[in-house]
């Protein structure tokens, strides 16, 4: 049969029909049988979350507008694994473009299973746009590309604390945890129709607005020249003293506004993911506001003014100064455990007398009326400033259960009792403000992204003292300045101020060697328009020099004579030289 | 009076040809609509079948029998050009030496090369006519093709060499040849398969492993679970033309070139599919009609040849986007998008208009 030619073509015709039946069946199976299958599978690809690019944050400017934190476009890289056809040359060109090690890539770069068959990972986060250039010019069609914003610190490290960072998870510190609410814009996601590229279509766009909203953009009422100015001199301090660390605040007693914050050891914020991995987790928290210390002998002025407010003392108040008071079982002596025989009130604070505040606390005015003077002036309370991670402190109560009669003779002097920088310094405030308290703050003004703007206005917290009260103390502390403690003074201006040396605790009694010099004051006088709280930490010099009037007290003197020129504040002898003249 | 050769050119082979091709444009739009690079392809297929139109009436005019006595230097050409794409071609994917640039078109070699090995095959094996070819005219016809198909596969393209082969099984089939040679062949055959395993490059051997488990090669994968979607989810009647969410979104890659059918299959439906298979359906009964009624030996395993050319293609294709064969880049004949391939497509059918249109014996 196969001789006839015509049969043969006919065979060749039965071939190919024959080819085309598996092709067939195949078209009917796909298409008809398993057709429902295969379109919900087509829909689940279409359909698919998707997130539009971020807005930027808001950003940080000082109380001149002069930026502090902003935005620098970066990217995100991630690869749609189950595409990739050659992991191994891929992860090397990466390796080299990310700087990453191409054994990690590799990992990423390859499925776990292969079932996963979408399977989408990150690869990198905030690189450059140079990197994200020279990845586009590879052109593979399995990396992923994602516009967004990376913090940036136009000044590096100033106000680090103050700043802080927020992580990836929405955790941080400084001012920017604490407003993120206010900072971070809305990032809208939406579900619907995307490409094969993970992008969503325009017509999918065409609905929605594509504008995302920009964050709220903060004015601080820090001073960019005097934080760094305050930086500069407490490195140089720190140094010179051999400090292990140190604070200074600066406040307007008058608003509660904070113009500067510096803190040592610090670290740069745009760094932090490094800071982590090296362990050093340690450098974030603010010590202002995060970290309590023994306040020691500047707390004095919390005792006094109690005594002085209460009305059980007065100017004429005297007492005989034996070295030594008794009370709640421990023995209170004098720093130099020496006697100082008939003393008043402005000898108890120009001498610091341990022996005067115990008399006070424990024979003049008992528990009730100093704790409630404690807890008036804000201490073991957090004071809400506008930062994250603040410490309220440690204030034991009579009604506490670990409540010993001790702890009423010694935080007369400031042991026995933890306190922030910050409350400490907003404290003494109250006594340069007339008595009235102001709420500290950092934030000035909300800049809204609809153009609206608000101020935040300064907010009195209370009157813990009386305004004669507030008087009396501030003319008692530039008195005790003036006969005490010179290396405080401030050429051609009146302040007032205390210092403090104060032991560090540590577990079963005191460290016997290291202590923690601070000191508090603020000017000029009569109208106090700067608030300087000043602390060094550990200083690591010979111990008679360790004292707070010998390290914080000229420190406190050189940044006070810097500000008051600074913030544009004219000499008191020259205004009187003009009065009289 | 002379009757006119067009009397007898066949239109209903022309109509069909401008038809897959009209299709095969519309197809190409739709599936690059939306990339900007690839927004002109359809005009350029349109441009390109044009003058492919050209070439069919102009290969149509000549005699085929004239290119018969031309048959060993257009053998030499072949090997020639095969040659110098070994020595000189490139392609965008490593060490391949497939394509060759011309003024920024791409052009297999292999295809044009296969028409005219097919004209000079054709002419060696009708060389007795109308006796069958002997044993020393199959050998003769195994080993030129068997060199040619050699260069191929050396370029390295298996699926390319493959096609060389089947056309050549075709033609030998078609030519009369006593069967038990052919039986012969095939034993022999046989004994040589395993030589061209150890033979095969890693990238071959890489595609038939990937055909039995599907996961090896996650793109190739990738895109045949693409196009498995794309297919499936166009169910009896499509999602409509330019409308299909998985060539119109990307999903599916190559999607206007080799994936073109799962492309006509997700927008136009199972109905659109089997209509189009249908239009191939009478091509192949037209191309088998001239072949049969061809005027001589020469022109019927021309016919023949061309016809494989085209269906193996096909069928291959068809067989890929479907899963039913493993992944190979054989375009499908007049539809995907492709200059060259589609010109020299024309070419072929425009020699099968030159042997239609000389059916009748020619008396001298």
């Amino acid at each position: 049969m196969l001789r006839d030619p015509a049969a043969r073509l006919r065979l060749i015709v039965a071939l190919w029909v024959l080819a085309l039946l598996p092709v067939l069946g195949q078209l009917v199976r796909l298409q008809v049988l398993e057709h429902p299958r295969y379109k919900a599978e087509a829909q689940s690809l279409v359909r698919r979350q998707y997130a539009l690019p971020s807005p930027p944050w808001g950003v940080i400017t000082d109380r001149n507008g002069d930026l502090l934190v902003g935005n620098s476009p970066v990217y995100d890289v991630g690869a749609e694994v189950n595409l990739i056809a050659d992991p191994a040359q891929a992860s090397a060109t990466l390796a080299r473009i990310l700087s990453q090690p191409p054994d990690k890539l590799y990992a990423s770069l390859t499925p776990v299973t292969t079932t996963q068959r979408w399977a989408w990972r990150s690869l990198a986060k905030n690189i450059t746009e140079d990197q994200a250039a020279r990845i586009r010019e590879l052109q593979w069609n399995w990396l992923t590309l994602t516009p967004t914003w990376d913090r940036y610190y136009a000044e590096g490290t100033l106000a680090a604390h103050t700043l802080g960072f927020v992580n990836e998870q929405g955790l941080g510190y400084g001012v920017q945890a604490a407003q993120l609410r206010f900072l971070r814009g809305e990032t809208i996601t939406h579900y619907g129709n995307v490409s094969g590229n993970t992008s969503p279509l325009p017509e999918e766009l065409a609905g929605r607005n594509p504008i995302p909203h920009p964050g709220t953009n903060l004015r601080l009422t820090l001073d960019r020249t005097v934080q760094a100015f305050v930086e500069g001199e407490l490195a140089t301090a720190v140094q010179q003293y051999h400090a292990a660390g140190g604070t200074i605040l600066v406040l307007d007693p008058r608003s509660g506004a904070i113009l500067a914050s510096a803190s040592l050891p610090t670290y740069a914020p745009s760094q932090y993911a490094q800071y982590a991995a090296q362990g050093k987790t340690d450098l974030f928290p603010d010590p202002a506001i995060s970290r309590p210390y023994e306040p020691g002998s500047v707390f004095k002025i919390i005792t006094v003014a109690a005594a002085l407010d209460s009305g059980r003392a007065n100017l004429d108040w005297s007492y005989y100064d034996s070295g030594a008071i008794e009370y709640g079982g421990i023995i209170v002596h004098n720093w130099d455990g020496l006697a100082y025989g008939h003393q008043d009130l402005e000898g108890i604070l120009a001498y610091s007398l341990n022996v005067g505040v115990t008399t006070l606390s424990t024979r003049v005015v008992g528990p009730e009326i100093f704790y409630h003077y404690v807890r008036a002036f804000g201490f073991g309370q957090l004071t809400d400033v506008e930062l994250a991670d603040e410490s309220p402190g440690t204030v034991h109560l009579l009604t506490d259960w670990d409540w010993a009669d001790s702890y009423l003779a010694t935080n007369a002097f400031g042991q026995g009792i933890a306190v922030t920088p910050l409350q400490m310094a907003t404290a003494a405030a109250a006594i340069a403000n007339g008595g009235v308290m102001m709420q500290p703050h950092i934030i000035a003004e909300r800049q809204y992204p609809d153009g609206r703007t608000v101020n935040i206005p300064p907010r009195p917290l209370g009157r813990p003292i009386s305004a004669a009260t507030a008087l009396t103390m501030t003319e008692l502390m530039a008195r005790a300045v003036e006969r005490e403690v010179p290396q405080a003074e401030v050429p051609g201006y009146r302040i007032a101020g205390k210092t403090g040396t104060a032991q560090i605790p540590t577990s079963g009694g005191y460290d016997p060697r290291d202590v923690i010099a601070s000191f508090v004051g603020f000017g000029p006088l009569p109208n106090p328009q700067v608030l300087i709280f000043v602390k060094l930490d550990r200083p690591d010099v010979p111990p008679d020099m360790r004292w707070g009037s010998q390290t914080a007290a000229p420190l406190f003197s050189r940044v006070a004579q810097r500000l008051f020129v600074l913030l544009k504040i004219p000499p008191t002898m020259a205004r009187e030289s003009i009065d009289n003249g | 009076m002379r009757k006119s050769p067009w009397q007898y050119f066949d239109w209903a082979l022309l109509i069909t040809t401008l038809l897959l091709t009209v299709i095969g444009v519309a197809m190409i739009y739709s599936a690059t609509r939306g990339s900007e690079d690839l927004s002109d392809a359809w005009r350029k297929q349109a441009i390109y079948a044009a003058v492919g139109l050209g070439l069919l009436f102009l290969v149509s005019f000549i005699n085929y029998r004239l290119l018969e006595s031309l048959q060993w230097p257009l053998y030499f050409l072949t090997i020639l050009t095969l040659i110098f794409t070994l020595l000189f071609g490139g392609s965008e994917i490593g060490n391949v030496r497939r394509f060759i640039y011309v003024g920024g078109v791409s052009i297999q070699p292999a295809f044009p090369s296969l028409i005219l090995l097919i004209i000079s095959q054709a002419g060696l094996l009708s060389r007795n006519a109308p006796a069958s070819p002997s044993v020393a005219e199959m050998l003769a016809s195994l080993g030129m093709t068997g060199v040619a198909a050699l260069l191929v596969f050396k370029q390295p393209n298996l699926s390319t060499a493959t096609l060389y082969a089947a056309t050549w099984l075709a033609m030998i089939f078609a030519s009369g040849i006593n069967l038990t040679y052919l039986e012969g062949l095939g034993a022999g055959g046989l004994l040589a398969a395993p030589i061209l395993w150890a033979n095969m490059s890693d990238y071959m051997r890489d595609r038939i492993y990937t055909f039995m488990d599907p996961t090896r090669d996650k793109a190739a994968y990738y895109n045949i679970q693409q196009a498995l979607i794309s297919i499936g989810s166009g169910g009896w009647w499509g999602q409509g033309f330019a409308t299909g969410t998985q060539s119109q979104l990307h999903f599916l890659r190559v999607r206007h070139t080799d994936f073109i059918f799962s492309v006509i299959c997700e927008e136009l439906g199972f109905v659109g599919a089997a209509l189009i298979l249908a239009i191939y359906g009478v091509l192949l009964w037209r191309l088998l009609y001239i072949a049969a009624n061809a005027g001589d030996a020469t022109g019927k395993l021309i016919v023949v040849g061309v016809t494989t050319y085209i269906f193996y293609q096909l069928i291959v294709n068809l067989g890929m986007n479907l899963n039913v064969i493993p992944v190979a880049g054989l375009p499908m004949p007049l539809i995907s998008s492709g200059g060259s391939a589609l010109v020299i497509a024309y070419v072929g059918l425009g020699l099968v208009e030159s042997v239609a249109m000389r059916h009748k014996r020619v008396e001298f």
